[in-house]
Formats: C-alpha cells, structure tokens, sequence
C-alpha cells in the first residue's frame, strides 16, 4: 500500500508533463488537418476565381493572362499550411475534444484543470491518475482521423474546371467573325511551320546538333500552340520573330562557302555527265568488240543521262551502266553511283546511302591493283580528285582531303592505301553530310518563317491593332507606300507595303521573297522625309509599332536618310 | 461519517470501488422484487445516495410502492406511508401534542410524532391531498426537521421522501405548487412494463412465494456512502456546462433555445443545478470515475428538470413535453461547446 502510494506520488508529479506531451501531439495534428481542410477550401475558391478569370480573358482573347493561377494555387496552399499551423488551439480545447472523440468522458480535460488548479484533492487526484492511465493508450490518429474534408470533391471539380479551362480550345461559337478569321490564319501559319519544324529536328537529330533540336522543339510548339489557338496573333508574331532570329543566328553559324543544295545540285550534274560520258565510251567499246545491241543500249543510256534531272533516275542509269560495264568486263572508273549517293544525302536522303556507297568502293580499291590498269588507276584518280575538289569548296573539307589522299595513292598506284582513305572517308561522310544537310534545313527553315511572318502570309497588322481585312485591297482608297530593302541573304527581298488611310486606320504588311513593287511618287522623298521620319519616331515612342517592326521602320528612315544626304 | 473523509488517492480508490459494490448489492437486491424499471432503480438510488428526495409519476399498480418499500428493506431503513386524501390534515403528518398522564398521576403535553419521522416516506398520491397539507411537507423535505407547537424537531438520518402521483386522473386533485415540485430531486416517470417484464412479474407475484429483499447496508453505510460522493470532483467546464443547461431553461436567457422563449414561463431554479452536480458525482462513482463528466450531466437532465419547468399557457395548450424543450436546451448548449474545426 506505501509501495503503490509512493508510485503514484511519482506519477502525479510526472502528469503535468506527460499531460503536456500528449496534448502537443494532438494539437500538432489537429493543425496540420485543419491546415488541410483550409487548404482545400481555399484551393477550390482560388481555383474557381482563377478559372472564371481565365475563362473572361480568352473569350477577350487574350491567351497569356498576366495571372498565374499555379502562382495563385501555390501560395494559397501555402497560406492554408501557415494558418493551420499558427490556429490557436488552447490545452482545454484540444483536451475536451480528445475526450468527446474518444468517449473519455471528460478524463483528460478534467485532470488538466484539476493540475492546473493547485493542490488538488485525493478524488482529484484519482481522478488525474486515472487520466494517466487512459493516456498511454491515446492516439492522436485515433481522436482525429484523417478523413476527406468537407469540400474536397468541390475543390477537386474546380481544379479540374481550371484546367479545362487553360487547355481545351474556345468553341467557334463563342468567337467573333474576325477572331475566327484570325485563328484560321494562325491555323494556315502553323501548317508552314510543322514540316520545317519536324525537318529541322530530323536534322538536327542526325547531326547531333543541340541547339537546332531545341529551336526545332521551339518551332514544334509554336506550330502546335498556333494550331490550338492558343496564341494572338500579336504573341504570334512575336515568337516568330524571336524563332526567326535564332534560326539566322544558327544559319550564321552552320554558314559555309557553298550551301548544300549547290553541292548536291553539282554532284547531281556531274553524276549525269558521268554517266552520259562513261556510256558513250562504253557504247564505243562494245561496238569495237561488234556487239552492236549493247553499242546501241549504252548510247540510249547517255541519251537518257542527258535527258534527265531526277536523281532516282539517275541513280537507276548509274546501276544500269554498272550491270553493263561488268558484262562487257570493262572498268568504270569512279562509279556515278557514288556521286548520286552524295548528291542525294547532301539532298535531305539519308546520309548512311553516302556511306555504304564509299564503303564499297573502299573494298573495290584493294583489288584495283589487280584489276586495273595504271592508265586506268590514274584516270579513276582524277576522278577523284575532281569531286575532292568539289566537295572541298563546301563544308566537307575533311572528307574532301581523304578522297584527295586516296587520289594521291592511286596515282602512285597504292591501291591499299587509298582503301584505307576511302575506308575512313566513308566512316566520316555520315557525320559530315549529316551536318551540310542540318544547313541547309536550317537556312530553309529560315526562309519558311520569314515566308510565315511576312511575304506571303495574311498577316495584316494596322495602327489601331489586328485589321479585319486579309489582304490590303488594290483599290483601297489612301495613299500607297512602298518601302523595299534587302535582306541579309542574297537574293531576298523584304518589304514592309503600307496603306495610308486618312479614314481610318494604316495598313501595312511585311513581304518577303515577294518581287519589288512600282509605284508612282506623288511627292519627293526629301521634302516629306522629315515629316515621316518624326511621326514614325513619335508612333515608335508611342508604342504604336510591333516590337518586331521598330528595327525594320529605324533601318528604313536610316537609309533614306543617308540617301538624302548623298 | 468520519470513515468517509477521504485523504489519499489510495483511500479515494478503495472508498468509491465500495461504493460501486454495495450500489451493486443494493441493486441486485432490489433486482429480486422489482421486474424492469432499470432506469427509475437507478434514479432512485441516486436520489437516496445524494439525500434527494424522488417524485414518482405514473399510473396505479406499476409498482411504485413496493419499490420504495424494498429500498427500506433492503436499507434497515424506517419506512412509514402516508396515503395523500383530501381530507389529511397537516398534523396527520408531522404528528401533534396530546394531553398525557404520567404513572405519577400528573398531566403533561406529549408530542406524539407523525408519520413523517421516518427514514423512507412514502407519499402516496401526493396530489390529493389539499395545499395546505402538502405544504406540510415543506419544512419537512428541505429543513430534515418538523415544527410542531413552537417546537421544532430534527428528523433522523436520512430522511428521503418518495412521492407518487397519477398523470392521467386530474378531478379531484390539488397540483404542487413550484416551491415543493422544486424541492425533488428528480421527478422520474414510471412506465408500463413490456410483456416480457409482465410475465416476470406475473411469475414472482402469483406463486407460493414471495420474493423479499434482504439488507445489505445499514443507515450508516448509507450516510457513508454520500459522504463518498460528495468529495467527487467537477471541473470547471463541466460545471459550467450544467449551469449553462439550467440558463437555457429560462425563457429571457441569451442560451435558451426558441421553443424554451415561446413555451416556457419559468425555468430551473439553481436547486436544479445542484440536482445536476450531484447526481453527476454518483453516476461518476457508478462509472469508476472520480470526477464528473457532461455525460453524467446529460444523462440527469431529464429527470433533475423536468419538473422544474413552468409551461406558460402556449405551451400547455399545444401539449408541450418538457422532455423536449430539455432535450433541445442540451442541444442549445452542446452547439455552443468550442471545438477544434476539424
């Protein structure tokens, strides 16, 4: 009885601390639950809000509202964690609470207030002991449970309105005649952009080139961002012009001397005169040996040859005049094969075509000094050196000194040596055509969105924001302006035509690749220049002027202005 | 009575796990003559273990005196019956002083004591009786003392008043007034037994034998025993909770709910509170508890205010229960009880 006495002193002493102890535990996770009830009430108020404003700017059309509703969503979550932390939760409440869940019939809510009173009684006291021993068998996930707060499934709708809202396109319906008449011409602009997008990437991908790979993602995104509607035409414009700069920046870097289709265009047509040449001194062999049908048959073929720009079907000639020269056991030289299979990988065709064709021709060569003659090594040696020389006025330099090497081999007449340089020149040329190709996409790629954003396309920008129309009219009333200049690549042409109305508002279009326009000069330039020039620096002031345009309408004042001075 | 005081948890302990065993004894003796009525034993007793008196509602033959006759038995307790007519005078009641000769020849007054100096009394049909009667009882039920000729006399230890009465037969009757109805403890409705409590009875009460209680606890253990209970603790805001309930009884208070304001005229007097608390502390007892919870609490409020509300006219005329408008104030103050929000 002392014993028991005594334990129970111990213990009294410790209930104020094991009371506290339990008491944090609780209330730490009636925080975090009201923490995630309020997260979820305010989740699904922020999202409704959030959706019904995403929902007015669309139909406004503006697709990039200033609001982020996961900016918004986040920091309300965070808010709710934050409030529900710092809810004040006294001892008694948590207390009385634990006990009403747990059927506790006031136990620990009791001996809280009997410890807290002073000197409690020997009933108190019971009573606090008793509370002791209900406490050891108290759980916090017991009193509060985790459950699904009240407004999850509501809350859960509006997350789901919200993004439905950000991604499902608005139905026609809901546009106005000229809205739907620009998603249409984003529409015909994201059509251009896909296939030289998608070329891009290939490209890129064959020549291992990162930054072409994310311009293609770019392009890719655009064009699918476009083909949404997601995009005004005004941001439209803009992610154009900023593709485009990176597209020229990238064209600046891959630019060589000569561009990929010129090499492929002279490859093409030295594979036609070679097979045209090669079937004529063929045909003349066989009519020497008296076999007059394969005379007449290989002269047909240089005839074809000549005839003939399509380079499948120059490369089926090419087979052809190698089935015959074997017939007849004479040697072809340098096969046309060879100079088709350049010509089409440096085309846009898979560049491994290039390889297996060297790779034959490196196997050929160790068996030349058996084979051939040396008037025949020395000819097959020019012929090489010829198309070093070809490709050496391009990027493909380091291919080019290899085929020169084997040249040089053969005219010695190491025949296995110049195997050895057209064994590693055809290990080289997928590489190295990979990369012309991926050139010449991007300067391709490069025109397409020019053609996109300028010449060509319907977009018609005037002082006062998108215009209705699709094209300025020939014989829309105004004056008409013409402002031609020469684009950085030789050849294209840009031009911003603009339509003066004193009405109404100007319009104006930039046109690329598109041929000069004339028109009448109704005034000298040099007494308006002035005028012009000052209402274009107040519009440019204004912030009337795309932010794509500024540069263009500077340049042009520039250069009229210097010419003034001349 | 100095066995009772309580000084160490240890004592607390032993005293209220002796209070459960004889409470229990008590029951089961009771057990054996009365079929059923398992919550109007336990008010009873509750009532008998707190010194509070008990008014019985409910139809003749339902057993309500042979129950308070057993608790006396089982009790060693003097029991005396009053039977409430019309015609009892006041000092049929408390007793009178009579003229007496000594064996020495010489007259004195004598005080000849009434039914009334009993442990256990039992009113019988209480409203029969005219008010001036009844008010005779007055003193008795809140003092524990008679004053008769000047004199007044203490009544002897415990002293617990069980009246009865009949709901239905109205004619003829003379309703307490709200001073002696307030001064019940309870007021505990005795229902019909179901059939099966029926054939229990038929069997006890229609044989060879019949069942009696034994005693189990003397006067003293008794007055023992509500020492015990006395020394239970509440807390503050389970006090707090009986207090608010008995403001929600009363029509002009900020917690009382809206059937309270349009039917009731007064509510519970503070002696309702008290009826509260201190049956709280026995069930705490009966519930191995050493403090009082709300459930204690709300497990007594239909019997400890039932008969402490006045219905006005509205309330009376639309047939008003008090049990509900009590049921709704409890309703009232648990609402208003802080919560975590979760």
């Amino acid at each position: 009885m002392v014993a028991e006495g005594v334990a129970a002193t111990g213990l009294l002493a410790q209930a104020p601390r094991m009371l506290r102890r339990s008491l944090r535990g609780l209330r730490l996770r009636v925080r975090l639950l009201i923490a995630l009830r309020l997260g979820t009430a305010a989740v699904g108020i922020v999202a409704t809000g959030a959706a019904l404003c995403v929902l007015a700017l669309r139909l406004r059309g503006v697709w990039h509202p200033p609001l982020a509703p996961e900016v918004a969503l986040l920091a309300t979550a965070l808010a709710s964690l934050a409030a529900g932390l710092l809810w004040p939760l006294p001892d008694r409440l948590i207390a009385a609470s634990a006990d009403r869940r747990l059927a506790l019939r006031d136990r620990i809510a009791s001996a809280l207030h009997f410890l807290r009173a002073g000197a409690p009684s020997a009933m108190e006291r019971a009573a606090v002991l008793d509370a002791l021993d209900h406490l050891n068998a108290l759980r916090a996930r017991q009193a509060f449970p985790l459950r699904r707060p009240q407004g999850a499934t509501a809350a859960a709708v509006c997350l789901g309105a919200l993004v439905l809202v950000q991604l499902l396109p608005i139905p026609a319906l809901l546009l106005s005649p000229r809205e739907r008449d620009e998603k249409a011409d984003l529409r015909e602009v994201a059509a251009r952009v896909e296939p030289l997008a998608k070329q891009l990437g290939e490209a890129a991908a064959q020549a291992d080139d990162e930054e072409a790979t994310q311009i293609s993602r770019q392009l890719k995104k655009l064009a699918q961002q476009l083909q949404r509607g997601q995009l005004t035409k005004k941001q439209a414009l803009l992610d154009l012009n900023d593709l485009e700069k990176k597209v020229q920046r990238l064209d600046q870097k891959l630019a060589k001397p000569k561009t990929a289709e010129e090499l492929a265009d002279a490859l093409r047509q030295a594979q036609q005169d070679s097979i045209s040449q090669k079937a004529s001194d063929l045909a003349r062999q066989a009519a020497e040996r008296g076999d007059k049908e394969a005379a007449k048959q290989l002269e047909q073929l240089a005839q074809q040859a000549k005839q003939t720009d399509d380079q499948q079907k120059l490369n089926e000639l090419s087979r052809q005049l190698e089935e015959r020269a074997k017939k007849l056991g004479a040697s072809l030289g340098l096969p046309p094969g060879l100079l088709g299979a350049l010509s089409a990988s440096l085309a846009g065709a898979d560049p491994g075509l290039s390889e297996e064709a060297l790779k034959e021709l490196a196997e050929a060569a160790k068996d030349w000094s058996k084979e051939l003659s040396k008037d025949e090594l020395e000819k097959l040696a020019a012929e090489l050196k010829e198309l070093s020389k070809q490709l050496d006025a391009s990027d493909l330099k380091e291919l080019s000194k290899l085929l020169s090497e084997a040249s040089e081999c053969l005219k010695s007449g190491n025949c296995n040596k110049a195997a050895a340089s057209l064994g590693k020149a055809s290990k080289l040329a997928k590489g190295a055509l990979s990369k012309a190709q991926l050139a010449s996409i991007v300067s391709a790629c490069k025109m397409g969105l020019g053609q996109c954003k300028g010449g060509g396309t319907r977009i018609v920008y005037g002082a006062g924001g998108p215009m209705p129309q699709k094209e300025i009219p020939p014989n829309a009333p105004g004056t008409q302006l013409f402002a031609p200049r020469q684009s950085e690549n030789p050849g294209d042409l840009e031009r911003v035509r603009a339509h003066i109305n004193p009405q109404g508002p100007m319009l104006s279009t930039t046109e690329k690749g598109a041929p000069p326009l004339g028109g009448p000069s109704r005034v000298p330039y040099y007494e308006v220049i002035s005028d012009y020039s000052k209402t274009a620096e107040e519009a440019l002031a204004k912030e009337e002027v795309p932010p794509a345009y500024r540069g263009t309408v500077r340049d042009y004042f520039r250069a009229l202005q210097s010419g003034k001075e001349k | 009575m100095g066995e009772a005081t309580i000084e160490t948890e240890q004592q607390a302990r032993a005293q209220s796990e002796r209070f459960r065993r004889l409470v229990d004894s008590l029951k089961a003796e009771v057990g054996r003559v009365i079929v059923g009525m398992d919550d109007v034993v336990e008010n009873t007793l509750i009532a008998l273990l707190v010194g509070g008196h008990v008014l019985l509602e409910g139809v003749p033959g339902l057993g309500k005196t042979l129950l308070v006759r057993t608790l006396a038995e089982a009790l060693d307790l003097r029991f005396s019956r009053i039977q409430f007519t019309p015609d009892l005078m006041p000092a049929d009641i408390t007793g009178t002083t009579v003229l007496w000769e000594n064996p020495s020849g010489e007259r004195e007054f004598q005080f000849q004591p009434g039914p009334v100096f009993a442990n256990v009394i039992l009113a019988d049909e209480i409203n029969r009786a005219t008010p001036k009667t009844q008010s005779a009882m007055l003193e008795a039920m809140q003092e524990h003392s008679v004053t008769v000729g000047g004199e007044s006399r203490k009544l002897d230890e415990p002293f617990l008043v069980f009246a009865t009465q009949n709901p239905i037969e109205m004619e003829g009757t003379y309703p307490l007034p709200e001073a002696q109805l307030d001064r019940f403890l309870f007021k505990v409705l005795v229902s019909f037994p179901s059939l099966g409590e029926l054939h229990e009875i038929m069997n006890r009460t229609t044989g060879h034998v019949v069942p009696h209680a034994a005693t189990v606890a003397t006067k003293e253990e008794i007055l023992a025993l509500c020492q015990v209970a006395r020394q239970v603790s509440v807390a503050d805001h389970v006090q707090d909770f009986a207090l608010r309930l008995v403001l929600a009884t009363h029509p002009e208070s900020d917690l009382a709910p809206e059937s309270m304001k349009r039917f009731v005229r007064y509510g519970s007097s503070p002696r309702g509170g008290q009826a509260l608390v201190l049956s709280g502390k026995v069930r705490a007892l009966l519930d191995h508890r050493y403090h009082v919870s709300v459930d204690d609490l709300r497990a007594s409020a239909l019997p400890a205010l039932r008969h402490r509300l006045v219905l006005n006219f509205e309330g009376r005329a639309e047939g008003i229960e008090p049990d509900t408008l009590i049921e709704e104030a409890l309703t009232q103050v648990a609402r208003g009880e802080r919560d975590v929000p979760v």
